[in-house]
């Protein structure tokens, strides 16, 4: 197994790929709204319960998670941002090859579990603005959620005549009209005007919609690079 | 069909269909820059040499495939094969958003047109576009235009008559979305286009919905999207290549932006409620005066000479009820529904009626409706007629039918003129305020609590904004004149019936055996003597009619001596808010529906009544 070293200011970590992957694994389960027990860990990792015990005590020990009894494993906030930043890895190298190299979503799904714990944080982000300056973009897959950039936030969350690009849409069923006027994953937007009471008009392709804020609220987006 | 050619115009809303529609037929049709008004569907003939061509004015829409009426009417029409060509206008602007839906309909492979309207604006914008190569790239002919000017109107139907191809073009899909749509319409023996409406939309319970319903979970499972949302995309990034292909942006000048005054808080608002207030006080004024100019024509030349006649007594019932009804009517349509219009129209075309919803969005939310509400709500304060046929804008069945409600609530001027007249002359302003007070507290009270109980589900508003500018005076008279004979044509029918059967009911002794019958309830309910309840009955012809019959019954103008302050009040109150005239109710009934129309109807009686009885009650 490969070692690495994630630098934080002072600190220094060592932690192994299962334990990369422990706390991974924690994130996404709390991120489903579920109590991370032993059980459900072991459900979601193939390996055998004496590593993956091994790797909870190990990190446990580095204050990286806690256990809180019957209500299963937590995250520390170092816990946390290290398995965020797992990750984010992840999400990055598999929209890389699914949608730059058009590799299969499981495929690249695979594969990027195994290269998420050795790539380092600088070429991820340089990655990262490569796709986006190609116009790539990342659909998600049902193992991982993929798509959503730390940066990205409901629309209303962002100020006017900032550039923005829709990162994703709730509901996409009841608003199908959104779609039709082009309000689709990747489509460049602006806020045109945004009023107090978070109704907004937004461009796109050269067109200015106005948006009640129940409408707005369900556009996710992320600010253009 | 019949050996005549028939071509039907399709496109978005407001890129100028309904304008090359009238340059080429001639025939008065309605041109709007509100995204939606077209929804009937218009016909005219043209004719090209000595041959009579057919063609059809489709509503503008953005997609062929969402649940919308006109969306569905459009997708019937082009399934059917209902036209032999299609006139396919696009937005030279906007070229991009408009392919969209041009891809869509080239999938059903019906002969083509391209008209590429309003070249010179885009030629403003600093956009150069290739209509050759366009037209290489799409396999139809394309047909720069500029409909506001009438630039180039004949080659369309030149064009259209010369054999148009069937385009060419033809999205290329995701994979899995090919494979699907291939084997779907290997297996049912549809073609294409079929099979990628299937997909999108998996209806109905026959093989092919449970086919496409299958592949399509199969689909989302691997790409964690809908085929839909699949499609869309791959339209949309087609249109985005597409339009990039054949169009070079030159460096424009920079323009002043006029939406940086009117859809900001401030000072978009105060614009807008002062536009409102302008817009009441022009029909207010404007309105009464030309009213009064037709009534006392009609008293003068029609009324008094029919009189004069002496006809025998049921002739002359019959035809001064005719009489009389056609001046409700001409009282009503001319001054007020025509002025409205006309400032409607000004106000729709100039594009400015898109931002007005937005600012009134919240407020709006409140009684559960959007935006687009507020038109219906400001048309009401002047008449409920065209009010209630703005209607028709709302998105929502939902939506229609709670500002149904509120705009029959709401006072129009024929209400104003019976506040003004009875309370404000004799009781007092302050009164007369608070009438209008009560009023609305049970428009706002009725809006707050039909958002909670009427059924449908609440979408928000998704309204693109028009382009502004300088609405062509023809054709905001035109359009005008149009709503104004839809007026004519629905409310004028009922008002002679009505008219007539009270005129004989008159006649016959039966007012006057009702007013005796109505007599105690009338005095004991709401304390008023029974000619004031029979005046009532006939506010129902036009409002007005309440106020002027509760003089001639009283046998005299001066109502102060005939009825007490409270009594004057109560009357005002229960008139104001008493069942629709009955112009409101056949166009209710022609907008919603019979049981919303006698539901509506039957509200506002209870609500007249149970509130005049009240306000007896607190007062005496």
């Amino acid at each position: 197994m490969a070692y690495y070293i994630i630098c934080d200011s002072n600190t220094l970590y060592m932690q192994t790929s299962l334990e990369e992957d422990l706390l991974e694994t924690i994130l996404l389960i709390q991120q489903d709204g579920n109590v991370p027990t032993l059980e459900r860990i072991l459900s979601h990792l193939s390996q055998p319960e004496a590593s993956i015990s091994t790797a909870l005590e190990q990190c446990m020990h580095m204050d990286l998670i806690i256990s809180g009894g019957s209500q299963g494993y937590h995250l520390t906030p170092a816990g946390r941002s290290a398995a965020e930043m797992v990750a984010r890895k992840h999400a990055v190298l598999e929209c890389f090859l699914k949608e730059t190299l058009g590799l299969e979503a499981e495929a690249a799904s695979r594969e990027a579990c195994l290269l998420e714990h050795d790539i380092s944080e600088e070429t991820i982000e340089a990655l990262d603005s490569f796709m986006q300056s190609k116009g790539g973009r990342c659909r998600g897959s049902r193992r991982r959620p993929c798509s959503i950039p730390p940066e990205s936030g409901p629309l209303i969350s962002f100020p006017e005549g900032e550039p923005l690009t829709v990162t994703f849409v709730h509901c996409p069923g009841r608003h199908r009209r959104l779609i039709d006027l082009g309000v689709i994953e990747g489509e460049p937007i602006t806020i045109r005007r945004k009023l107090h009471n978070e109704a907004v008009v937004i461009s796109v392709k050269g067109c200015d919609i106005a948006l009640s804020p129940e409408v707005a609220s369900e556009i996710h987006v992320r600010r253009r690079i | 069909m019949t050996g005549r050619l028939s071509c039907a115009l399709i496109g978005n809303p407001s890129v100028g269909k309904s304008l090359i529609f009238n340059h080429l037929t001639g025939l008065g049709v309605e041109v709007s820059n509100y995204p939606g008004t077209t929804v009937d569907l218009m016909r005219g003939n043209v004719c090209f040499q000595r041959e009579m061509i057919e063609l059809v004015d489709l509503p503008g829409i953005y997609s062929l495939e969402d649940e919308s009426e006109e969306e569905m009417l459009v997708r019937g029409i082009l399934n059917r094969k209902e036209v032999d060509i299609l006139i396919a206008v696009l937005d030279a602007t906007h070229l991009e958003r408009n392919l969209y839906l041009l891809l869509q309909v080239a999938e059903y492979k019906i002969p083509m047109v391209i008209v590429l309207n309003m070249v010179d604006e885009a030629e403003k914008f600093g956009i150069e576009i290739d209509y050759d190569l366009l037209s290489e790239k799409i396999g139809s002919p394309v047909i720069p235009t500029v409909a506001s000017e009438g630039k180039n109107m004949e080659a369309i139907i030149d064009a259209a008559s010369g054999n148009p191809a069937i385009p060419s073009i033809s999205v290329p899909y995701d994979h899995h979305i090919e494979a699907a749509a291939r084997s779907l319409s290997k297996i049912f023996g549809i073609e294409r286009s079929a099979a990628l409406q299937a997909l999108v939309r998996p209806e109905g319970s026959d093989d092919l919905a449970d086919s496409a319903q299958e592949l399509g979970v199969e689909i989302e499972k691997r790409h964690n999207m809908t085929p839909h949302q699949i499609i869309a995309t791959n339209r949309h990034n087609f249109s985005h290549a597409l339009a990039g292909e054949v169009t070079e942006q030159h460096s424009r000048p920079p323009r002043f932006d006029l939406d940086t005054i009117l859809t900001r808080a401030f000072p978009g608002i105060p614009i807008l409620i002062a536009m409102i207030i302008v817009i009441l006080l022009l029909v207010f004024t404007a309105g009464a005066f030309f009213e009064d100019l037709i009534v006392t024509f009609f008293d003068i030349y029609a009324i008094e000479p029919f009189l004069a006649l002496n006809l025998p007594g049921i002739a002359s019932a019959i035809g001064l009820s005719i009489i009389i009804a056609l001046q409700a009517g001409m009282g009503i349509a001319f001054p007020y529904v025509f002025i409205f219009y006309l400032v409607i129209s000004i106000i729709e075309d100039s594009g400015y009626l898109t931002r007005a919803a937005f600012l009134a969005d919240r407020s709006m939310h409140r009684f559960g409706m959007h935006g687009q509400g507020i038109i219906p709500m400001v048309l009401g304060f002047g008449c409920s007629v065209p009010a209630l046929m703005s209607v028709r804008l709302l998105a929502t069945r939902r939506e229609r039918i709670i500002a149904s409600v509120l705009v029959t609530m709401i006072p129009c001027s024929a209400r104003t003129v019976v506040i003004s007249g009875i309370v404000a002359s004799f009781i007092g302003l302050a009164a007369a305020f608070s009438v209008y007070g009560i009023v609305l507290l049970l428009v706002f009270a009725t809006g707050i609590v039909l958002s909670k109980v009427t059924p449908g589900q609440q979408f928000g508003m998704i309204l693109e904004m028009s382009t502004l500018r300088v609405p062509r005076p023809d054709m905001v008279v035109k359009k005008a004149w149009t709503r104004l004979s839809e007026f004519l044509f629905i409310a004028m029918p009922l008002l002679l019936i009505s008219s007539v059967f009270l005129g004989i009911f008159e006649y016959l002794g039966f007012v006057s055996a009702f007013q005796d019958i109505i007599t105690p309830y009338s005095e004991a309910v709401l304390g008023l003597p029974g000619f004031a309840a029979t005046a009532l009955l006939f506010g129902i012809l036009r409002k007005e009619m309440a106020f002027e019959t509760l003089a001639v019954l009283a046998g005299t103008s001066d109502l102060g001596a005939v009825l007490s302050g409270v009594q004057l009040y109560i009357f005002a109150v229960v008139c104001v808010l008493f069942i629709p005239c009955i112009s409101t109710i056949a166009v209710l009934i022609r907008e919603i529906g019979k049981r919303w129309a006698i539901l509506i109807s039957l509200y506002t009686v209870a609500l007249g009544i149970i509130v005049g009885a009240l306000l007896k009650i607190g007062m005496t």
